[in-house]
């Protein structure tokens, strides 16, 4: 894929690869809004998702590594 | 043989980030714990397979998620969660974030189907490229793409969102008024 370096480089990959402002019904000059199976969600509304969800998820991250895990991984290791 | 330190630092820095993902796929963080102990156990059993240099994370978000797959397949109705006890047992919330708002997400997400939630926090929280998330679940890019299209969709529709002014402290209030939701 050409574009993974670039996927890579951000901080998210969900905010920026459906810009809203490419899509054909953000043009609809009748103003009509596409059937529900069809939306395509907002910038700002797939940005707002995003943030919620890197917020709970780094919610969990910020707990670390649990005792019992942390002793688990380095007795094995330590084992011939 | 003792497990290289520098492959055993490895696997440590990855649990905080494993752990996130398998509580935000299991609802559960007994249950997650015991995931990822397991993960770690298979892994570190075949740590031979492991080629150093490269990707660590997806190695071990793999074993994860096709360890969760099994358990999947067996307490289906539990993980779909549709009674919402996903929630109840994530007992994290973020004081930068809205409780009330937090909640509602937590809850939305657990409604999604395993595949599109998978997909979704793989792309959109552990930051991998939509290449690794695909090898990770197994699948073929375009596919882990409409995954992750179709759980924002989802979560917006769940959480009734058309924009990002659909958010904050007088969501729940514009909620009642309008009876409950767009139709």
């Amino acid at each position: 894929m050409g574009n993974s370096d670039e996927m890579k480089s951000r901080k998210t990959n969900l905010e920026a690869l459906q810009p809203d402002a490419d899509r054909p019904e953000a043009h609809d000059p009748t103003g009509k809004r596409p059937h529900k199976h069809e939306i395509r969600l907002g910038r700002e509304a797939q940005v707002r998702i995003g943030e919620l969800l890197r917020t709970m998820y780094n919610s969990y991250v910020n707990q670390g590594v649990p005792q019992h895990l942390d002793d688990l991984v380095r007795r094995i290791g330590e084992q011939d | 043989m003792k497990l290289d330190p520098a492959i055993r630092d490895q696997v440590l820095a990855t649990v905080p980030s494993l752990r996130a993902f398998a509580i935000s796929l299991c609802g559960n963080i007994d249950r997650a714990d015991d995931l990822v102990q397991e993960t770690l156990l298979r892994a570190l059993a075949h740590i031979d397979s492991f080629e150093p240099g490269t990707n660590m994370p997806a190695w071990l978000f793999t074993i994860l998620r096709n360890l969760f797959r099994s358990e999947y397949r067996k307490r289906r109705r539990e993980v779909e969660d549709a009674d919402g006890r996903y929630a109840e047992t994530l007992k994290s919330h973020p004081e930068q974030t809205g409780r009330v708002e937090f909640e509602e997400f937590q809850v939305a997400l657990a409604k999604l189907p395993s595949d599109q939630r998978e997909a979704l926090i793989l792309v959109g929280a552990s930051g991998f490229s939509y290449d690794d998330a695909a090898a990770i679940c197994g699948c073929a890019v375009g596919t882990i793409k409409s995954r992750v299209n179709r759980a924002r969709t989802r979560l917006a529709d769940l959480l009734s969102i058309d924009s990002v002014d659909d958010f904050g402290p007088d969501r729940a209030t514009r909620a009642v008024l309008a009876g409950g939701g767009r139709g």
